[in-house]
């Protein structure tokens, strides 16, 4: 599929990928490549500019940037992954219910929703994180819980449109069970748009994790988070720009490379740019 | 003639360019003594701001001595019970309305609908027209102290400026007190205009106006004064609101003056001391060695701030004065301290554990505490030398973590000025009814009770030295550094003082030069 | 059309109750105690035990959840918020005392997406493929990764800081306004910008422009007049629906730039635990997002033939 690289679009697609594909890499073999300790202080070396023994600078308690930037990878990969794992499973739960058994469960659940997302999901978040204290558990429960909305919303339109051609009623008829014409016939469906609003997605988490982090709502420091770095950065902006600078291009590269291959994936599985407004 | 006209023009241009320049030569700005003061708090919401507008009874000197303002003289009855005040007279509220007996005493009510004291209180009776009598029904010593806090300033208003006026309950309309400055205008959370109030009874400032500024971020009001937007910042707050990282990079530069004041207002790691590992002496002995403070301070701000080696700054009248020794960074006496507590490396992982379990602790910093982030990295790695894991947690809700004791170490600071500092006093930090999870003793609990019961000055003095021994052996936090506050303007502003608290400013003898 | 609107009214009153329920319950799982955080950060000091409880006391927050839930949807049915823990001002007078300054960089910022994001737009699906069509795609979807928290800061740096053209921080005149406003626009613009291209595409691929064009009208013509005009309703609704975004999205613009806009007193808000304005605020905010939705809705009916002409969805 991905291997149609005809036009523009999925030329971007494929960068976006690579870059996933490197950043991934990245996170995971983070303790190998890292230079030095994210977390270890070095108070003789510290607002260093970039050099050769610290590519990227230190911050201001010497601590290597660089590596603080490996280790960040990780942390807003691993979180952003989770978000998005725990946001897709209750918006495939609840979306599939609300579809598949429709009238009042719809209708109940498609009003809670419409609560839910009459709140602007950032101040929601803000508000949940705030009030419950910053941790990474805390920052996941804040963002989660309003996330899932947008999928069951997209999960219930694909099954309402599936439902119109007919061949649910069909398999109901031939004897399959719920479960399986979920799995067989309802699932193959619904996994396209969950798959691309899910890579979008992760763009949006990235930068809210950063964003509440960025406001002290988020992880905690001395966590290498990129958003962390970035608040630890502000006061050094003249001396050192290089604190605020690295972090930021970091959290803007990763999320262009989420939205360079969700964007891709849309062209490719073909949806409307409606269907989906990203914010 | 044309020409001429034009040659004349020219003149007067000339002439005008050269009074400039020559006006500009001359230090004092003769016309515009106006201040722009950046200030991180809306102006109604900060203490500092109030204490420019309003007068209390009474000020502080820098150990804790009452000072007369409001209340020329003062006079308590041998049992405590009865507070006589004599007014000064020849007062005015910026309205006009006069200050004496009637006003004093509406002032007192309206502090009473939230202070503690106010249940204390059984009569406030009128003498004459500028003698009142306070009684109590316990000598309640903090009294006229409480009533001098920038946060109880605002009590001091006019009571024809509340609705409805004089009501104690009644809301604050306009802020019109009787002190130096009037306020002409405010814009929540933009900033407020004050003028001169040309009939003030004490010392009339020089500056004809202050231009309140709100600025929240201290990053965003550095670059502000920079830019010329601000003149002075760092005076309407208390203590270190300007990190003490940015303060050597605005010293080095020479169109600033920075000025710093110590408060005797130390940084400090309180214990959880009724939990393991805490709950041991030794260990908290042990930790008070680790900390090499001098280390910390030079290492982080330079010169900027001192390292503090007692709970509370000995210099107030009730202070630690009878403390020769403070604590010290002494590694090997730590390193026994430990072992003998049962804290050694058995399994070789480099931390030290006991029982089978490794140590490691949890400091809790409340959010917005100005360098504790820095300064709790350098903490977590002087415990890691010594083997000792540290889990730093920034928390918003950090205060409430101290009432149900999830903590083991709290970033937190001594106690200062206008209370009684140390938290010694009754619901102060080391009594029981203060921080739940703090050292307590029967025995503390006992001479604090009884430390301001009489008005015997030297029976006094001799229950706090009892106090402070016994506080300082048991070793109930960990003193950092001393919490300065920082004030930086720009070279056109002179003759700024610190006021005696740190919710104060001396702003008398200031004036804008060119 | 009656029914349609009716039944679009009473969505809306449903979501505003689920709203205030949802939004004081969101404020019952909280930890934490109004009372200490505000009389602490009052004093700069511990405040003591008894003085916390007389706060309490004061402020009914002894009661229980459910008393202060009912109390709390009795006062709003009067239309009253409440009044704020630590200013002791009703909470729709801080939000009312704030909100221009939101309402002033939201509007600018939406002004700022429209002005570049149209023209822009409509140029990209003209010349659809061309260099230009793919540097204005480009940049619209780095203008979307853009975390504006970082751009806000970069912003400062480069024109603040460095070139001093501009105030760093603060509001009051047209100069203060022009950082904030490009950090708040450039995903909006963004946003806009791609819509209104995928827009335009769709529009210059229906018969009636071919028509137009076999008629041989001017290219100019076909597209400002016939094409452009098709395109603008699914764009006026999402700027409308955006408009309400906007204003959340200005909580942390408002926080790089110290902007004295409701976002930054819901942070401070939130710090202090101050419960009645969070509460207040979240609410008022969601009433706006529903509002701007009803607006939407009733727009469409009325652009919409087939909800026009009776049938409901």
């Amino acid at each position: 599929m991905l291997l149609h690289i005809t036009n523009k679009k999925d030329r971007l697609a494929v960068l976006g990928m690579i870059i996933l594909l490197l950043l991934t890499f990245i996170a995971i073999l983070a303790p190998y490549i890292a230079p030095y300790d994210p977390v270890e202080l070095n108070l003789t070396q510290r607002l260093l500019s970039p050099s050769i023994k610290h590519l990227l600078g230190t911050d201001s308690v010497g601590r290597d940037i660089l590596s603080r930037i490996i280790y960040g990878t990780r942390i807003s990969l691993m979180i952003a992954v989770i978000v998005v794992i725990i946001e897709v499973f209750f918006g495939v739960v609840v979306g599939t219910a609300a579809g598949y058994f429709g009238r009042a469960v719809d209708e109940i659940i498609m009003r809670l929703a419409d609560i839910l997302l009459a709140f602007p999901g950032i101040i929601l978040a803000l508000v949940i994180a705030g009030l419950l204290g910053s941790s990474i558990m805390n920052l996941i429960i804040a963002l989660t819980s309003v996330g899932w909305v947008r999928y069951a919303r997209v999960v219930r339109g694909s099954i309402l449109s599936i439902k119109k051609e007919g061949f649910i009623e069909s398999a109901r008829a031939i004897g399959c069970s719920n479960l399986r014409i979920a799995s067989r016939h309802i699932l193959p469906n619904i996994i396209s748009p969950v798959i691309v609003l899910a890579t979008l997605n992760m763009g949006t988490i990235i930068i809210s994790i950063a964003g509440l982090s960025f406001l002290g709502l988020g992880v905690q420091p001395p966590t290498p988070e990129w958003g962390i770095m970035l608040n630890e950065g502000k006061p050094f902006m003249e001396s050192a720009p290089h604190l605020m600078i690295f972090p930021g291009l970091m959290i803007m590269i990763t999320v262009l490379a989420f939205n360079f291959l969700g964007d891709g994936l849309r062209d490719i599985l073909d949806m409307r740019i409606n269907d989906i407004v990203e914010y | 003639m044309i020409l001429t006209r034009k040659f004349a023009v020219l003149f007067v241009i000339i002439c005008m360019a050269f009074t400039s320049g020559i006006v500009a030569a001359n230090p004092l700005d003769k016309d515009r003594q106006v201040m722009v003061m950046g200030a991180q708090k809306d102006f109604r919401a900060a203490a500092e701001g109030k204490l420019l507008v309003f007068d209390t009874f009474v000020s502080l000197d820098e150990s804790g001595n009452m000072v007369p303002k409001l209340a020329s003289s003062w006079k308590i009855s041998p049992d405590g019970k009865e507070w006589t005040l004599f007014l000064r007279r020849g007062v005015k509220y910026h309205d006009g309305t006069p200050f004496n007996a009637r006003a004093a005493k509406f002032t007192i009510e309206r502090a009473m609908t939230s202070a503690v004291w106010g249940k204390y209180v059984d009569a406030i009776k009128i003498v004459d027209s500028h003698t009142l009598k306070v009684v109590f029904n316990t000598f309640y010593y903090p009294f006229l102290r409480d009533m001098s806090s920038g946060w109880r300033a605002a009590n001091f208003v006019s009571p024809s400026a509340v609705d409805p006026a004089w009501d104690p309950k009644g809301k604050i309309v306009r802020y019109i007190g009787t002190g130096p400055f009037k306020v002409v205008d405010y814009k929540r959370d933009r900033g407020a205009t004050l003028v001169r109030n040309n009939d003030y009874w004490g010392k009339k400032p020089k500056l004809t106006k202050i231009l309140w500024k709100y600025t929240p971020d201290p990053y965003a009001q550095i670059l502000a004064l920079k830019a010329g937007e601000l003149d002075i910042i760092g005076a309407p707050e208390h203590h270190s609101s300007i990190p003490f990282i940015k303060l050597a990079e605005l010293e080095a530069d020479p169109d600033f003056v920075v000025s710093t004041h110590s408060y005797g207002r130390f940084q400090v790691l309180e214990f959880n001391c009724r939990r393991p590992p805490f709950d041991d002496v030794r260990v908290r002995k042990a930790f008070n060695c680790i900390i090499d403070r001098q280390k910390m301070v030079r290492s982080l701000f330079g010169n900027i701030t001192e390292p503090s080696y007692l709970i509370t700054d000995p210099k107030f009248i009730w202070g630690p004065s009878n403390i020769t020794t403070g604590y010290k960074y002494d590694p090997v006496q730590a390193r026994n301290l430990l072992t003998k507590a049962g804290w050694v490396d058995s399994d070789g992982n480099g931390i030290l554990d006991k029982d089978g379990k490794d140590f490691e602790v949890d400091l809790l910093v409340p959010t917005g505490e100005a360098n504790a982030d820095m300064v709790a990295l350098v903490v977590q790695s002087q415990l890691k030398s010594m083997g000792i894991r540290l889990n730093i947690r920034t928390l918003i809700n950090a205060w409430d973590k101290r009432k149900t004791g999830e903590y083991d170490l709290f970033l937190h600071h001594s106690g200062c000025l206008p209370s009684i500092p140390g938290g010694i006093g009754i619901g102060g930090k080391y009594h029981s009814k203060g921080w739940p999870y703090a050292f307590h003793s029967d025995k503390l609990d006992t001479l604090i009770e009884s430390a301001f019961t009489s008005l015997d000055k030297v029976q006094m003095r001799a229950r706090c030295d009892e106090i402070w021994t016994l506080l300082h052996n048991a070793n109930p936090c960990i003193p950092l550094y001393d919490i300065i506050k920082a004030v930086v303007m720009n070279k056109r502003v002179q003759g700024f003082k610190h006021g005696p608290t740190m919710f104060d400013m001396d702003l008398t003898e200031v004036v804008m030069t060119r | 059309m009656v029914k349609f609107i009716a039944g679009r009214l009473a969505l809306a009153v449903l979501i505003m109750l689920g709203s205030a329920i949802l939004s004081f319950s969101i404020l019952t799982l909280a930890p934490g105690n109004a009372a200490e955080a505000i009389l602490s950060a009052e004093r700069a000091d511990d405040p003591q035990l008894a003085e916390v409880e007389s706060f309490m006391e004061r402020h009914g927050l002894n009661n229980s959840r459910l008393i202060r839930l009912s109390q709390w949807l009795h006062m709003l049915s009067k239309g009253n918020f409440g009044i704020s823990l630590r200013t002791g001002e009703p909470v729709a007078e801080e939000f009312r005392a704030r909100f221009p300054a939101t309402f002033e960089l939201a509007a600018s910022s939406m002004a700022l997406a429209i002005i570049i994001a149209l023209p822009f737009g409509v140029i990209s699906a003209v010349k659809q493929n061309s260099i230009l069509d793919n540097v204005i795609r480009f940049v619209a979807l780095w203008g979307v990764s853009m975390p504006n928290f970082w751009l806000g800061l970069l912003l400062i740096l480069c024109f603040g800081v460095i070139l001093g053209w501009f105030p760093t921080y603060g509001s009051g005149s047209i100069v203060h306004l022009i950082l904030p406003t490009i950090t708040l626009g450039t995903s909006m613009t963004a946003i806009l910008m791609r819509l209104q291209r995928a827009s335009m595409l769709e529009v210059l691929n229906e018969n009636y422009i071919r028509t137009a064009r076999a008629k041989g009208l001017h290219e100019v013509l076909v597209i400002g007049k016939h094409a452009f005009k098709n395109t603008l309703i699914p764009v006026v609704t999402i700027i409308g629906m955006q408009f309400a975004h906007l204003l959340s999205g200005v909580v942390i613009v408002e926080q790089v730039f110290a902007w004295p806009g409701i976002g930054h007193f819901l942070v401070d808000s939130i710090n202090a635990r101050d419960y009645p304005v969070i509460q207040g605020f979240v609410l008022i905010i969601a009433f706006f997002f529903v509002l701007s939705n009803l607006i939407v809705d009733i727009l469409y009916a009325f652009l919409d033939p087939r909800i026009r002409y009776g049938r409901t969805q």
